[in-house]
């Protein structure tokens, strides 16, 4: 009873792995009284690492007689320290969510029928290779084409590489952070990586362009988002919705859709002009400062003012924040980029941002990359052949900057659906719902049409698995080993290991298992010349001096890092002059702006709201929506709109609209949810939800997923990045469009009558966008 | 002795739902009960005065706790070390403690038909672990300890300020401290106010006590007699003893 609960005794005691009769620290009260009463059970713990989102966290799994009872964060993990999100504590209920798919399955009606036979692997597999070799026979290798997403996707994309075709694509880049990565290559020579690099416990400023933090739950980063608050952080948040991020602000700095580039470029006007940046990293580590000083003369606040809507005063005072406090201001690149279809530009412009500030290698601001003391042996297999025909997707030549690993998933639906510059007539869709990632969905949806076959790996059903002719279910991450994952840099190094914590459930296989037998039958055997994965991490690591037994007793072993420059050591960049590159001499070669320009973009027109996304804390992307312990928290999204602007439109807070784009695209009826903290310009609305998936029966089957609704995109020239945010949405009620009857401006201009009948009390307020102040009871929750 | 209580920094909670996931996993909490919380309220206010709160709940294990005395098989009782408790050999689920809770703490599991809540984690505490919800959060927004210590951090909050959710009309002595210094508290306060407890009365004692127990009685003596009966038959008299 005297004890104390110190942190060191948690750690101890979560530590502990391995299996005994005790009774189980993280059972329940009733579970452990149950095993006192009766036989002992027999409680294993066992370390692995999360996927229900992609940040993954070292997990502790606790199996009670075989089952899974609870999930834990893994202390020794970098990644999170012990702690874990809401997804990753509801990882037991995925396991035996009752809509998972349970075993293979070959397609018997017409192709979106429902109908399928239940059928052996062998039979599965059987029929998989021999739908795709004919493919194969008639038009070539390279036309069939793969969709692979998360750890056991890369066993996938190594298939198709063996094999020879060039045509695999992951949302990981172009709907996600490739644009980043780019941007910050072309400046740096190096991208931030995954975790990224950020000291964000440290800061004194964090500036979130975008980066809603704290809806976007990576664990790590919001440990030390959090501490940095703690510690005292300024954060000056710029998104045009009050996320949680921004409630955590000093500056909220709602900023009018797509004009980020021009914020960003009239911050680095101001640092420059009030000789504000770090005048000897300009000076020893960078190339182009003149051009860039040049550059930007003419994007003065006030200037920017006009475009972002944001007051040259707060341009200012925000300039000043970063300047006072540099090195450690945090300029955090953001993640998921994929908005204007310029987003390598805008990258771009924030890491010249960072590097004049001078954050590189300091405290409070990036990480160095170190070197990673340990290598693994290289499996005896053949090298992948060189495909004989260029990528479908352009990567690499139409958009020279895109990865050729991660490749363009919109334009692998462009080629298919057009079968050109050459047919594309298989598909392999793996771990990933492509109706709510790429854009487009109808495009996507006609292009299956085109396929000759069509097959589906995943743990649970989604919207495009309906469509599938072979369905060949996966494991889920607690039931299967996956590839060692290892990440270099960092404040701290390390190699972790998924494997599997429980005999798997249903008749499931693992990734790597369904790549292996798949290539067998495909004349791939000299790929794999092994049975179980354990012998090849076993391989890997026999000569690394990293002890395969230790790491799967502990699930992590760590590294120190290098993540601070010392005082006056200059840093190799790993650009051709080692330097950071603000004026981009091989942008300009490529034919693009060397310098971020700010591209205008359209407003959305009367009755019309720009749409705009993002991520709630206890969904990821569209993976968990049907997870019960997670859609018991937030079932479906509410549409978010200015509050002025709805009630204008007779709105009431949770009635339901239905949500119309400029294509006549229609959503299902959607709540609202009427706030202050939303620009009069533009709706938001979580993405993660919804579309027609037949098949799940547990979560509202109404279509009100973002994805439907982006409908339009445009893509980056530079990267092949879409840009998700062009689309203009009206709300719809009672089949008639509405239409606000006031204009709101955030500039400074009261609430104004245009038409109709204006509203009681709201004619006083007014608009002025001035740092957050504190105080002040508002009305009341919902 | 220790008295255990805990502080929810507001300031650092980012509303992520995880301390809600991680309790309904360690307890088996049937979907849609729970025993913590996280409410997320809509952002409101006059621009640019707008505030985006979450109201994070649990068993305030009041100093003057109402379910206690309104428990009438002394199922729910409070320790020494200052936690609510449930007896589940002794709850007879008539729901009385939650119609007195002010904070909607408690719930009837429909399967087990007993009452549960918010027990601190006491089988973790006494093995000198955290409780579940204060080992997963990832802002570290909870704050466990023993109110006793001065010397303890739950101590210190207190000291610098974290507020219990009481009201004019409503004390208890609750356990539950808010820290927060962007004045986000009085906005759970307003929007969950603890409600006044709706204490047992001589009809709801017979409604949902006396009269389900008279029955479990009658039926309980009957099943008694049907066993002895059946027992009989097949044994016979000889082999039944007293």
């Amino acid at each position: 009873m005297e004890k104390k609960i110190s942190r060191r005794s948690f750690l101890k005691i979560s530590g502990t792995v391995g299996t005994g009769a005790a009774v189980g620290l993280s059972t329940s009260t009733s579970k452990a009284k149950a095993a006192v009463r009766t036989e002992p059970k027999k409680i294993e713990r066992i370390p692995s690492v999360c996927e229900q989102c992609f940040w993954r966290c070292g997990i502790i799994a606790t199996v009670e007689d075989g089952k899974l009872v609870n999930i834990e964060g893994n202390p020794l993990h970098p990644n999170n320290r012990g702690k874990i999100c809401a997804r990753g504590n509801a990882g037991v209920a995925l396991v035996y969510e009752k809509d998972r798919l349970k075993g293979p399955m070959i397609r018997v009606g017409e192709r979106g029928s429902g109908k399928w036979r239940e059928v052996s692997w062998n039979e599965a597999l059987d029929y998989t290779a021999e739908k795709l070799l004919a493919v194969t026979k008639k038009y070539g290798v390279e036309a069939n084409g793969l969709f692979a997403h998360g750890a056991s996707g890369y066993f996938a994309t190594d298939l198709y590489s063996f094999w020879g075709s060039p045509n695999s694509a992951a949302p990981s880049f172009a709907q996600c952070k490739g644009s980043r990565d780019v941007g910050y290559e072309l400046t740096y020579g190096e991208n931030m990586g995954s975790p990224e690099r950020l000291d964000l416990a440290n800061a004194k400023v964090i500036t979130l362009i975008g980066s809603a933090l704290g809806e976007n739950i990576h664990t790590g980063q919001i440990i030390d988002f959090t501490d940095g608050l703690a510690n005292g952080a300024k954060v000056i948040a710029v998104d045009p919705r009050f996320s949680t991020a921004a409630s955590k602000a000093k500056w909220w700095l709602p900023i009018k859709p797509g004009t980020d580039t021009a914020l960003v470029l009239a911050w680095i006007n101001e640092i420059i002009n009030k000789k504000g940046y770090d005048e000897t990293f300009v000076r020893n580590s960078t190339t182009g400062f003149s051009e860039l000083t040049d550059h930007v003369k003419e994007f003065t606040p006030e200037w920017a003012e006009k475009i972002t809507e944001i007051p040259a005063n707060v341009i200012r005072e925000t300039a000043k924040a970063m300047m006072d406090a540099k090195p450690a201001v945090l300029v955090h690149p953001g993640r998921h980029v994929a908005w204007y279809g310029n987003d390598v530009q805008r990258a771009r412009a924030v890491a010249i941002l960072s590097a004049i500030l001078g954050i590189w290698g300091q405290r409070g601001g990036y990480f160095l990359k170190s070197e990673f003391p340990a290598s693994y042996n290289a499996l005896d297999i053949p090298a992948a052949p060189t495909p004989k025909r260029q990528r479908v997707d352009g990567a690499g030549y139409r958009f020279p900057l895109a990865s050729t690993e991660e490749g363009l998933t919109q334009e692998l639906v462009k080629a298919t659906l057009s079968q050109k510059p050459y047919p594309i007539k298989s598909w392999m869709v793996f771990g990933q719902n492509i109706f709510n990632s790429i854009p487009a969905k109808r495009d996507t949806r006609k292009a299956i049409d085109n396929l000759d076959f069509y097959v589906v790996v995943d743990v649970r059903p989604t919207e495009p698995t309906w469509y599938a002719d072979v369905i060949l279910p996966e494991d889920t991450y607690l039931e299967r080993y996956d590839t060692l994952m290892t990440v270099t840099g960092w404040y701290k190094q390390y190699v972790s290991l998924r494997q599997p914590v429980i005999k798997r459930v249903h008749n499931t296989k693992p990734g790597w298992w369904i790549a292996k037998e798949l290539g067998k039958r495909l004349g791939l055997s000299a790929y794999y010349p092994y049975n179980d994965y354990e012998d090849v991490i076993k391989y890997q690591l026999k000569d690394s001096g990293i002890s395969f037994t230790k790491l799967k007793k502990d699930g992590v072993i760590t590294f120190p890092a290098k993540p601070f420059l010392e005082p006056g050591e200059s840093y190799q960049f790993k650009t051709s002059d080692k330097k950071v590159h603000l004026y981009s001499k091989e942008l300009k070669d490529l034919g693009f702006d060397p310098i971020p320009v700010y591209e205008p973009v359209n407003d959305p027109g009367k009755g019309y709201f720009r749409l705009v996304y993002g991520l709630m804390p206890v969904h990821s992307h569209g993976k968990t929506e049907s997870n019960p312990w997670l859609n018991t928290l937030i079932s479906e999204p509410h549409l978010w709109i200015n509050e002025i602007i709805g009630k204008s439109m007779g709105l009431k807070n949770d009635e339901e609209v239905i949500v119309e784009n400029q294509d006549g695209i229609r959503s299902d009826k959607i709540k609202i949810l009427m706030t202050p903290g939303m620009r009069p310009d533009a709706v938001y609305l979580p993405h993660g939800f919804g579309g027609n998936d037949r098949g799940l029966l547990d979560y509202t089957k109404r279509n009100i997923s973002d994805n439907n609704l982006i409908s339009k995109y445009t893509v980056d020239p530079i990267s092949g990045g879409t840009g998700l945010r062009v689309n203009f949405v009206r709300l719809i009620k009672d089949e008639q469009p509405l239409s606000p009857t006031v204009e709101v401006s955030m500039t400074g201009v009261s609430a104004k009558k245009v038409s109709g009948v204006q509203q009681e009390g709201e004619q006083n307020k007014t608009f002025n966008i001035q740092p957050k102040k504190k105080a002040s009871a508002i009305k009341e929750g919902c | 002795m220790s008295k255990y209580a805990m502080v929810i920094d507001m300031d650092r909670c980012i509303a992520c739902h995880a301390c809600e996931v991680a309790c309904r996993s360690h307890y088996d909490v049937p979907v849609p009960y729970y025993r913590n919380w996280v409410h997320d309220l809509r952002p409101e206010g006059v621009y640019p005065d707008i505030k985006k709160v979450s109201y994070v709940g649990l068993c305030n294990h009041c100093d003057d706790a109402p379910c206690v005395k309104a428990c009438p098989t002394g199922a729910t009782y409070k320790r020494k070390d200052g936690v609510v408790v449930v007896d589940k050999d002794l709850c007879i689920g008539c729901g009385l403690c939650i119609e007195a809770c002010p904070y909607g703490a408690r719930y009837i599991d429909p399967v087990k038909e007993k009452v549960d809540k918010c027990d601190f984690c006491i089988d973790r505490v006494e093995q000198g672990v955290e409780p579940a919800c204060v080992a997963t959060c990832i802002a570290s927004a909870r704050i466990f300890g023993d109110i006793d210590d001065p010397n303890s951090k739950v101590s210190q909050l207190i000291a610098s300020g974290a507020q219990p959710n009481v009201s004019s009309k409503v004390n208890v002595g609750p356990n539950i401290y808010y820290l927060d210094s962007h004045n986000h508290f009085p906005v759970v306060q307003a929007a969950f106010p603890p409600k006044i407890s709706n204490m047992p009365t001589p009809q709801k004692m017979w409604t949902k006590v006396l009269r389900p127990l008279f029955w479990l009685a009658i039926g309980g003596s009957f099943l008694g007699q049907l066993a002895a009966f059946s027992t009989q038959l097949f044994k016979g008299e000889s082999d039944i003893k007293e």
